[in-house]
C-alpha cells in the first residue's frame, strides 16, 4: 500500500516537473567506457558524469572513476584502452561508492547520453548487482534527437556514422574533442544536449516536449 | 584532457605550471552560449574572465560600438575583474558556441600564484600586449646587439700630435695599453699603435723626440658609440685593423675597441662568414662565402633572442661584401681618384634586410671630376652591383643603384634631384622619397657623407612636402576588416596577409616623415623613433607602441622567411590561421596601432585629416 502510494507520488511529482521549462531542471551527463557491449560478460573500465544547470556546466564537480576490477587488466598490445592508461588503474575507485554518489546526482535530475540504451543498460545491471537505484526523472538521449531531426527530412536517409557523437556536434559546429575518453565525452554530449535544447523552436519549451524529441 | 590542451595553447594560461592549470580547469564553469542567453550570462557570472571556446561573439560598448570580435581563444571581461568596475559592455552572439568562465576568486588566486598571469591582464589591459614573449626565450643580451658604447669601460687615452713619440711610449707604457688616440682640439686626428713605434720609429732609427704626429696613422677608420659590436667587427675585418677608435655623434673620441675585447664578446658564426666575406680574395670566392648567408642565419636565428636584429645582421654582411667588392675593384683598376662615398638606402640603410631584399645603392661623388675618372666610379658601380647581385642580394627592379648614372652624383647633383621631387611629388617622386631618404654611408669618410645629409634634411623639413607624405601613408589601410577581424587577400597560396606592405612599411613610412620633420639624419626606424623621444609630435606612449609593432612585424616576418626559405612561397605573405594564438592577437593589436598611427600623421601634417 506504502509502496503504492510513492510510486503515485513520484508520478506526480515527476508530471509537475516536466511541465515547467526545459532550463529550470537539473541535468546530468553520462558516459560510460567499457570492455564490450554486454554487462554480463563485459566490464565497466570508467565512467564520468556532470552536472548541468543549462545553460552552465559545472566543470568543478564533474566526476571521473576508473576501475580496476581487483587485478591487473590486460591492455594486450596497445598501452592505452579508451585513453586509459596502466597508470590510471593504479588509481582506481571503489564501485559501491562511485556508484552510490552517481545514484544521489541522478535524483531528480534528468540523464543525459549519447546512445542512452547501451550506458542504461549497464546501469540496471549495477543496480541489480549492487542493489543500487538509478531514479532519474527522465532520460535524454542525443542520438535519438538527432535521430529524429534528420528522420523529419525523408529525401535524405540517414547514413552510417551521421549520427556519432562526433558527427553530431560538427552540425552544430562544436569544437573538435578526441573521442572516448568518458569524460571527454560526457563534456561533448552535455554540449551537444545543450546545443540541441537551444536549437528547438522557442515556443515548445517545457522539459516534456524536449524530452519527447529525444527518446 | 580536453579543456586542459585547450588552455595549454590560450595565453597567458600557457604561462601556468601543470598543476595550476589543472586547478583552473577544475574551477571553470562552461556555458553554451546564444543570442537568446548571452547577455543574461554575462550579468550573472559577472565579474570573471570569459574564455571563448568555439563561436563567434561581439563585444559592444554601452554606446553600440564594437569593441571587439571574439573567436575561439579570445578573452573578455578582465578589464573589470582587474578594475573592479562595473561591466557595461555588451554581448551579441554572431555563432553560438561555447564559453569558459573563471570566477574571480579562481583568477585572483592564479593571479598571486603566477607572475606571468598577473603580468599578462596588466599588459592587455594597458594595451601592451605586444611586449608579451613566449615564456622559452631566455633573458641573456645578445652580443652582436649590444652597442660598441657598452663595452668601452675605461676613458679614452690620448694625447695631443705635437707630443713627442718618447713621452707617447711612456704613455701608453704607464696605462698598459696597445695604442693611444692621438685628438687635436677635441677632434680625434690620429692613432697610434706598438707596432708604429716599432716599425715606423725603432726600425726606421728615428729620434726619440720626433711629433707623433710624423708616424702615427692619419684619419684612421673609426665606429661611432651608438653602433653594434657587430659595426665594429665589420669595419675591423674590412680594414684590416685590431683598434677601431670609438666616437661619439659630434665625432669626439669617447674610447677604443679592440678585437680581443670582441672575441671576448662574441659567442656566435656571423663573425666566421664576415671574416670569411673580408678574406675572400677573389669574386668567385666571395660569391662562394655569400652564398653560405641563408644557412648561417638560419643557425643564428635559432639562438638569438630578438630575431629583429636579423635585418642588422644582414645589413652589416651585405655592408661587408660590399666594401670587399670594392676591394678587388680597386686592386683590378687602381684607388679611388677622388674622395666618394658609397650609399645604402631603403632596407639597407634602414638595417632592416632581409633575404628577399634587393638592392638599393648609390654613390656620392666629389666635385669637379673629370670624364675620366667618373668613368672609373661608373665601372665601381657596374662592378659592384653586379658582384652583389651574384652573391645573392638581387638587383633593384627600379634600377636604384650604383650602376645607374642617375645614382651617382655630387652633392649638388643629389640636391638637384631631391628638389625636384620634393616640389614636385608625383607619385613616383614620392616613392623615391621613401627609399632616398634612409640613407647610410657604407665607404668613404664620415664628414663627406654628413655634410651630404645634412644638407638633403634641411630640404625635407618642407610642409607641402610632408603633408603629401602623409597623404601617400593613408592611402593604404591596414588589414582590419569590420569588426577588427583580420582581412586576408586570397592569393595562390592561400588567404594571406602581406606584413611588410601592411605592417612594416607603414611603420617606417610614419617614422620617416616625423623624423624628417624633426630634422634628424638617423635612417633606421628604431633609431628614429629613439630620437624621437620627447618630440612634442609623437607622444611617448605612442611612439613605444610604434616600436614594439615594428619590433614584432620584423621578428614574425623573418621567422617567416626562415621557414619558407628556399621554397617558393612568398616571403612577405602570412596566413594568419598558421599563427599560434597570441601572435594572432598581437597581430591585431600591431595592425591597431599602426591604424591610429596613420591617422595621426593624417591630422598632424596633411591637415586633411583621415
Amino acid at each position: 500500500m506504502a509502496q503504492w502510494l510513492e510510486k503515485l507520488a513520484h508520478w506526480y511529482d515527476r508530471r509537475q516537473k516536466l511541465k515547467r521549462p526545459w532550463q529550470e531542471l537539473r541535468y546530468v551527463a553520462l558516459d560510460i567506457e567499457s570492455t564490450g557491449l554486454d554487462p554480463k560478460k563485459h566490464q565497466i573500465l570508467s565512467i564520468a558524469w556532470m552536472t548541468i544547470h543549462p545553460p552552465v556546466m559545472h566543470y568543478g564537480n564533474a566526476q571521473y572513476h576508473v576501475f580496476a576490477h581487483g587485478q591487473e587488466l590486460e591492455l594486450g598490445q596497445s598501452p592505452t584502452i579508451h585513453g586509459l592508461t596502466q597508470q590510471d588503474f593504479l588509481h582506481s575507485s571503489e564501485p559501491r561508492q562511485t556508484f552510490g554518489m552517481l545514484s544521489r546526482a541522478l535524483n531528480d535530475a534528468v540523464l543525459v547520453c549519447h546512445h542512452k540504451g547501451m550506458d542504461w543498460r549497464f546501469l540496471k545491471h549495477i543496480e541489480a548487482e549492487y542493489g543500487i537505484p538509478f531514479k532519474p526523472l527522465a532520460v535524454f538521449d542525443t542520438l535519438a534527437f538527432e535521430k529524429n531531426k534528420l528522420e523529419r527530412n525523408p529525401q535524405q536517409p540517414i547514413q552510417g556514422g551521421q549520427l556519432t557523437l562526433s558527427a553530431c556536434r560538427k552540425r552544430y559546429n562544436l569544437p573538435d574533442y578526441h573521442a572516448h575518453h568518458a569524460l571527454t565525452d560526457t563534456l561533448a554530449c552535455a554540449e551537444l544536449f545543450l546545443a540541441q535544447c537551444y536549437s528547438t523552436e522557442k515556443d515548445h519549451r517545457d522539459a516534456r516536449a524536449v524530452l519527447k524529441k529525444a527518446c | 584532457m580536453e579543456v586542459n590542451a585547450f588552455l595549454k595553447d590560450c595565453p597567458p594560461f600557457d604561462t601556468l605550471s601543470e598543476e595550476q592549470r589543472s586547478w583552473a580547469v577544475s574551477q571553470l564553469q562552461s556555458v553554451y552560449m546564444n543570442e537568446e542567453n548571452c547577455n543574461e550570462i554575462m550579468k550573472d557570472m559577472r565579474p570573471a574572465l570569459f574564455i571563448v571556446r568555439s563561436g563567434v561573439f561581439d563585444l559592444r560598448g554601452a554606446d553600440g560600438r564594437l569593441i571587439e570580435r571574439l573567436e575561439s581563444g579570445d578573452l573578455f571581461g578582465y578589464p573589470s575583474l582587474l578594475s573592479g568596475r562595473e561591466v557595461v559592455n555588451k554581448l551579441k552572439t554572431i555563432e553560438d558556441g561555447i564559453v569558459y568562465i573563471l570566477p574571480q576568486s579562481a583568477f585572483d588566486r592564479l593571479r598571486n600564484v603566477s607572475k606571468p598571469f598577473e603580468q599578462y591582464f596588466i599588459r592587455a589591459h594597458g594595451q601592451r600586449l605586444l611586449t608579451e614573449q613566449k615564456s622559452d626565450e631566455n633573458d641573456e643580451l645578445d652580443w652582436s646587439e649590444q652597442t660598441v658604447g657598452s663595452v668601452v669601460t675605461m676613458p679614452p687615452v690620448s694625447l695631443t700630435s705635437d707630443t713627442s713619440v718618447q713621452e707617447a711610449a711612456k704613455l701608453m707604457s704607464s696605462n698598459g695599453i696597445s695604442s693611444v688616440l692621438v685628438v687635436d682640439d677635441t677632434q680625434l686626428v690620429g692613432i697610434l699603435t706598438d707596432r708604429d713605434l716599432r716599425n715606423r720609429v725603432v726600425a726606421e732609427g728615428l729620434p726619440l723626440d720626433v711629433r707623433v704626429a710624423a708616424v702615427m696613422t692619419q684619419l684612421p677608420e673609426s665606429v661611432y658609440e651608438n653602433r653594434s659590436l657587430m659595426d665594429a667587427l665589420t669595419t675591423m675585418t674590412s680594414s684590416n685593423i685590431h683598434h677601431l677608435p670609438v666616437v661619439n655623434d659630434q665625432n669626439q673620441p669617447v674610447g677604443m675597441v679592440t678585437a680581443t675585447d670582441l672575441i671576448r664578446q662574441q659567442r656566435s658564426d656571423p663573425v666566421f662568414l664576415i671574416s670569411a666575406i673580408r678574406k675572400a680574395g677573389s669574386k668567385e670566392q666571395l660569391v662562394e662565402e655569400a652564398r653560405k648567408l641563408p644557412d648561417y642565419l638560419q643557425t643564428f636565428a635559432s639562438r638569438v633572442k630578438q630575431t629583429s636584429i636579423l635585418g642588422r645582421l644582414m645589413a652589416s654582411v651585405t655592408d661587408g661584401m660590399t666594401r670587399q667588392l670594392i676591394h678587388l675593384y680597386e686592386q683590378e683598376n687602381g684607388a679611388a681618384p677622388a674622395a666618394y662615398s658609397w650609399l645604402a638606402f631603403g632596407s639597407q640603410g634602414r638595417e632592416d634586410q632581409t633575404l628577399s631584399s634587393d638592392q638599393d645603392n648609390g654613390l656620392l661623388l666629389s666635385n669637379g671630376l673629370t670624364d675620366k675618372q667618373k668613368d672609373w666610379f661608373a665601372g665601381l658601380g657596374e662592378y659592384v652591383c653586379e658582384g652583389l647581385n651574384e652573391c645573392g642580394i638581387p638587383s633593384c627592379p627600379g634600377n636604384i643603384m650604383a650602376s645607374n648614372p642617375d645614382c651617382r652624383g655630387t652633392i649638388d647633383e643629389w640636391k638637384k634631384r631631391f628638389t625636384s621631387w620634393i616640389e614636385s611629388p608625383t607619385p613616383k617622386a614620392l616613392m623615391y622619397c621613401q627609399i632616398f631618404f634612409d640613407s647610410r654611408p657604407v665607404v668613404g669618410p664620415g664628414k663627406f657623407y654628413q655634410e651630404y645629409r645634412k644638407q638633403i634634411a634641411d630640404l625635407a623639413r618642407n610642409e607641402m612636402f610632408l603633408g603629401n607624405l602623409a597623404i601617400l601613408v593613408n592611402k593604404i589601410s591596414v588589414p582590419l576588416g569590420l569588426f577588427n577581424r583580420l582581412r586576408t587577400e586570397d592569393t595562390d597560396d592561400g588567404d594571406t596577409i602581406d606584413i611588410k606592405r601592411y605592417g612594416i612599411a607603414l611603420i617606417n613610412d610614419i617614422a620617416r616623415i616625423y623624423s624628417l620633420q624633426a630634422g634628424l639624419t638617423s635612417p633606421s626606424t628604431p633609431a628614429r623613433l629613439a630620437a624621437l623621444k620627447g618630440s612634442n609630435l609623437l607622444n611617448r606612449r605612442d611612439n613605444q607602441s610604434l616600436l614594439e609593432a615594428w619590433e614584432f612585424l620584423t621578428q614574425l616576418r623573418l621567422n617567416h622567411q626562415l621557414k619558407v626559405w628556399g621554397t617558393d612561397k612568398p616571403k612577405n605573405a602570412i596566413d594568419p590561421d598558421e599563427l599560434s594564438t597570441l601572435s594572432r592577437r598581437q597581430l591585431k593589436t600591431a595592425f591597431k596601432i599602426i591604424k591610429e598611427a596613420q591617422q595621426g600623421v593624417g591630422l598632424k601634417f596633411s591637415r586633411q585629416g583621415y
